[in-house]
């Protein structure tokens, strides 16, 4: 992938890819044997965060960008909307630069512990049936969640009032009728 | 509205802008043509590199006798072409001669089939850090819809350069730059390339505005959408496992654009501070 420390550094160093699918925050590259490795941070629910060398062509390294959405930022209260940026950086990895918030929301530092441990949570985020996180007031999938106000956001925008069996959606947002009866189990009613 | 007012760029005539980024053995850097320059290019690496850019834009068939040129005076200079990841080919589509919808409706067209359109051009190409894919980045299609609803397209920047489909060339050159195909002089990749991009461009203005892009999707569905509108070109780029998800992906992506953005501000052109009346003027009048 990379044949030299400097351009591996370059494009990696202080930035986040995955191994074995999960998030892995590159600390520096060096040569281990007299191969590329890097070494890097992972958080691991249950066990903390690790230290891990592997060298850079690793098959279970992924450089691909991976995708954010919702995440708890380290107050863990307070939630936030992530998604990748397209801006001109030289990182191949995930960073500060090249992330973005929506609308006011808290940020989180990716070379920080606590960002390494938000941006694994939200990078892993499983779904959940509507009606728990109805109860709940959390996340139904990386791009949608209930709020306190019981209102149904999608990518950082309220679409929707919720009930427990239904969804009221803003007629501007019908477009996401179809992925909403995919993704809810509820009724969705448009509002015109 | 058409592009050239809206980003106060003169039309200009021909259809391709290109820049082929090389690494090989050796290559030269000056060559004999007065279609091409020769630039550095600090990404790339390899034992010897260089970046070929057209001095002006050519339609489909003259940028491929052109590249056929280059292609037959590397292999004169003795340059053994080396694939490598790093390098890539820029496509410039000049805009200029379109209008603000028909820009529009190109840009929804080629997120829709983004996913497909990579993946024809190679492995190393998905994900690359030059040429993100919406998927990859998709805060791009808010940063869109940002510029747009702000009137402030004219201002788009480096915050979506490293985009397949980049809009940041809008305002310096007035085309709109596909980053995604691999470096490459070969005749049929690129012969191919300019085709589908050619023909994307040409059925976007059979539609009357984005939402009737998405609209025709709906109603066809998503194989015959692709059908009619990929053309000739469906049995290349539409073929293999997944691509119907791949659309649908594409499709949920571009959504957000085309149905939360002010299509007003762009359509209907930038707002102008009116000219002062002076008062001999409105005696006039």
């Amino acid at each position: 992938m990379y044949d030299t420390k400097s351009d591996a550094d370059r494009y990696l160093s202080g930035s986040i890819i995955l191994l074995n699918k999960r998030p892995l925050y590159v600390e520096d590259i060096r040569v281990v044997g007299g191969d590329l490795s890097l070494k890097g941070l992972q958080f691991v629910k249950g066990k903390g965060f690790m230290n891990r060398i592997v060298g850079l062509d690793e098959e279970d390294l992924d450089y691909t960008p991976f995708p954010l959405g919702y995440g708890v930022a380290p107050d863990g209260v307070t939630t936030f909307y992530a998604e990748r940026l397209s801006i001109r950086a030289w990182k191949q990895g995930l960073t500060d630069k090249n992330i973005q918030y929506l609308r006011g929301h808290l940020r989180v530092s990716v070379g920080s512990l606590v960002g390494l441990k938000a941006i694994t949570a939200c990078a892993m985020r499983k779904k959940t049936p509507y009606k728990v996180a109805f109860k709940k007031r959390s996340f139904i999938n990386r791009y949608l969640q209930v709020t306190r106000e019981e209102l149904l956001e999608y990518k950082g925008r309220p679409i929707a009032s919720c009930e427990e069996n239904v969804v009221h959606l803003i007629g501007k947002y019908s477009y996401l009728e179809k992925y909403l009866e995919e993704n809810i189990d509820g009724r969705i009613n448009v509002l015109q | 509205m058409d592009v050239s007012t809206y980003f106060n760029k003169k039309k200009v005539n021909g259809l391709f802008g290109i820049e082929i980024e090389l690494e090989a053995d050796h290559l030269p850097k000056s060559i004999p043509f007065a279609t091409w320059r020769v630039e550095e290019d600090g990404s790339l690496r390899g034992e010897d590199n260089a970046e070929y850019v057209l001095k002006k834009p050519l339609d489909r068939e003259e940028a491929l006798s052109a590249v056929s040129d280059l292609r037959e005076f590397l292999k004169r200079y003795g340059s053994v072409i080396d694939l490598s990841r790093r390098t890539s080919t820029h496509v410039h589509v000049n805009m200029t001669d379109m209008s603000m919808v028909h820009l529009f409706n190109f840009i929804t067209l080629l997120y829709i089939f983004e996913e497909l359109l990579v993946d024809w051009c190679g492995d190393a190409r998905k994900g690359n850090l030059f040429c993100l894919r919406a998927k990859d980045a998709p805060a791009v299609i808010d940063k869109i819809t940002q510029y747009i609803n702000a009137d402030a397209l004219h201002m788009i920047g480096d915050n979506v350069r490293y985009s397949t489909v980049n809009l940041a060339s809008l305002p310096k050159y007035g085309s709109l730059e596909i980053r995604c195909l691999r470096g490459t002089v070969d005749d049929k990749v690129l012969t191919t390339w300019l085709g589908v991009l050619e023909h994307l461009k040409k059925i976007s203005t059979t539609y009357d505005h984005p939402t009737s892009v998405i609209g025709e999707l709906s109603e066809l569905g998503i194989q015959n959408f692709a059908k009619k509108a990929l053309g000739k070109f469906y049995r290349i780029f539409y073929t293999g496992v997944g691509k119907g998800k791949k659309v649908l992906e594409g499709t949920r992506l571009v959504q957000d654009l085309v149905f939360l953005a002010d299509w007003d501000k762009v359509f209907m052109g930038r707002e102008e501070i009116p000219a002062p009346v002076w008062f001999d003027e409105e005696e006039d009048q």
